[in-house]
């Protein structure tokens, strides 16, 4: 369905078009205000307030960005002004990430020799599917798993590139952080789900040392 | 010519296609000689589709009852 679409369906209070809007985005939209408030209970509320001022207010949706890009916009300010409100910090990012280091700060030296070769050579994995087991379970589930132990800057900001596309510019704006440091995350939350898979794979209960980048 | 190190840290750029294109031309020759590194973006990418694949399956809950309640204000 075009933004232009929903919005006229949605005007007209079509629940049909509005399940299916909450559907594709509410899952997203909980995880971006869990990073922006640092909390779930209160992400919910965000959440329901954004959808709240989405139905009161589509009219107000004129097009000049995509649909879903505007409903995150209402999100990010609502959770902002929330957790102000509520003396949170909004963005929690560990402390050695900077915009500008690059790739290296997730690169594993002991992977590679003094020339940057490997000292041991990754496995070569078949290929896996999400219902292939690994390890006793499935790999959805591992994948699952590994994304719930992420800090819940890097949830959001997989969730915003992997599922909902955004591009690594919007995010940032999303987020209030750089597009540099949004790839940093990015890269560190696939490196360390990278790794779990892995380690899946070369030992049943875990425990071996995978080969590659940190984290 | 890339190291094997440095095709690591950009394996997610490559697999992402936001490298320009000289990185990934000099990336594209080091994966012809390189089963290390050819393996290594196998995991890569193989671990983009399968995050893809999971986050896209997940569920929202069933829409709450006030939100329906607000959206029938708006067929009045």
């Amino acid at each position: 369905m075009s933004d232009t679409e929903m919005r006229q369906r949605l005007v007209q209070g079509d629940e049909d078009a509005f399940a299916e809007i909450f559907g594709a985005l509410n899952p997203s939209l909980i995880r971006l205000a869990t990073a922006l408030t640092g909390s779930r209970a209160v992400a919910e509320e965000v959440t329901q307030e954004t959808w709240l001022a989405v139905i009161s207010g589509i009219e107000r949706f004129a097009g000049k960005s995509s649909l879903k890009n505007w409903v995150f916009a209402i999100l990010a300010n609502k959770a902002r002004t929330r957790a102000r409100q509520e003396g949170r910090t909004t963005v929690r990012l560990d402390h050695t990430s900077k915009a500008g280091s690059g790739d290296a700060d997730t690169t594993d030296p002991d992977s590679f020799d003094d020339s940057g070769r490997w000292r041991e050579p990754p496995m070569l994995w078949d290929e896996i599917t999400p219902e292939r087991t690994l390890a006793g379970r499935q790999a959805w589930e591992i994948v699952t798993d590994a994304i719930k132990a992420l800090p819940t800057m890097q949830q959001a900001i997989l969730d915003l590139v992997q599922r909902e596309n955004l591009a690594a510019a919007e995010v940032a704006t999303l987020l209030g952080i750089s597009p540099g440091n949004v790839r940093i995350q990015l890269h560190r939350a696939r490196e360390r789900i990278r790794r779990q898979l892995d380690q899946a794979q070369t030992e049943p209960h875990g425990g071996q040392k995978s080969h590659g980048c940190k984290k | 010519m890339m190291s094997c190190r440095e095709v690591c840290e950009k394996a997610q750029d490559f697999t992402d296609g936001t490298l320009g294109p000289l990185s990934r031309a000099k990336i594209r020759l080091h994966l012809l000689m390189c089963r290390n590194c050819t393996g290594f973006m196998d995991q890569t990418q193989q671990t983009s589709r399968l995050i893809k694949s999971t986050l896209a399956h997940q569920k929202a809950s069933s829409v709450d009852p006030v939100l329906l309640a607000e959206l029938k204000k708006r067929k009045k």
